[in-house]
């Protein structure tokens, strides 16, 4: 059995599925299964891709689809590092509510959307916050899970869920402003 | 008039869920004078937008292929992102 040039391009899609997956699937090997899955789907369903939706969209469509079955089963069991994060963003402010450090400009959104590398950097960026955190964001953001499903698998209350939520926001900022716009700026003190 | 700090809670809210008019209006009229609040909303947009392009750009196919192609005789070992 030679491999088809569809199942090469798959195979280039992997790494790409597997950081998608590892947001979520913190197991090694369960994002690698996730993948395995969705690999073997589009190879098995490529009558229903079209060739005019773009390769990787379709492929991450799928994965998307296999790691929400995968959450809707198993979420509940899922290990959750259940570290608390205490941290508070109050100290961004002074006692009149005020900025002590206002935020800077980051410069102009679409050039930095369009870079590779910072998609790079968000990844390290959400894989460095607290793993609950993480789920919750991703789970709201990536998946598109609604509230209470979320607060259903991961176990939260309603309040406890905006909470993290507004955490994982204010440190994914910190988190790129000192990882990708400090040093986008460092260069163009005089701009 | 809210202040930043409060501002700023309203703006991260209003990324996961609708805001009440009231809460609109009071973000819009303190955006209107306050230019670090102005810059704080730009960074959450980017932020959201950039969660609905992840993984990335076109381009990154290539890059994933090249990784790919490097990374097929040892395929076990992670291109990214920290391992446990």
């Amino acid at each position: 059995m030679s491999a088809s040039p569809l199942a090469e391009q798959l195979e280039a899609l992997r790494p790409t599925l597997l950081r998608f997956a590892r947001l979520q699937l913190r197991q090694a090997q369960d994002a690698e299964d996730a993948v395995q899955d969705t690999l073997l789907a589009a190879l098995e369903g490529q009558a229903g891709f079209s060739g005019k939706a773009q390769l990787k969209t379709w492929v991450i469509a799928i994965l998307r689809n296999k790691l929400i079955d995968r959450i809707r089963k198993y979420g509940r069991e899922m290990p959750l590092d259940d570290a608390d994060d205490a941290e508070s963003f109050d100290v961004l402010f002074d006692a009149s509510g005020h900025w002590i450090d206002p935020p800077r400009a980051w410069g102009n959104p679409e050039a930095t959307l369009s870079q590779a590398q910072f998609y790079d950097v968000l990844e390290v960026c959400v894989t460095a916050l607290p793993e609950k955190q993480a789920r919750a964001f991703t789970m709201h953001t990536v998946l598109g899970f609604e509230a209470d499903e979320i607060c259903k698998v991961l176990g939260l209350s309603a309040s406890n869920y905006w909470v993290l939520l507004y955490r994982a926001r204010m440190r994914l900022r910190e988190c790129l402003e000192l990882k990708w716009f400090g040093q986008q700026t460092k260069g163009r003190v005089c701009a | 008039m809210k202040t930043c700090r409060e501002i700023h809670q309203l703006v991260v809210l209003g990324a996961d869920r609708e805001l009440a008019w009231r809460e609109r209006l009071a973000i819009r009229l303190h955006l209107l004078v306050c230019a670090a609040c102005r810059r704080f909303e730009a960074q959450m947009h980017l932020i959201e937008m950039a969660w609905k392009q992840f993984p990335g750009p076109q381009g990154q196919e290539q890059r994933a292929g090249q990784a790919a192609q490097s990374a097929a005789t040892a395929n076990s070992s992670a291109p990214h992102g920290p391992q446990p």
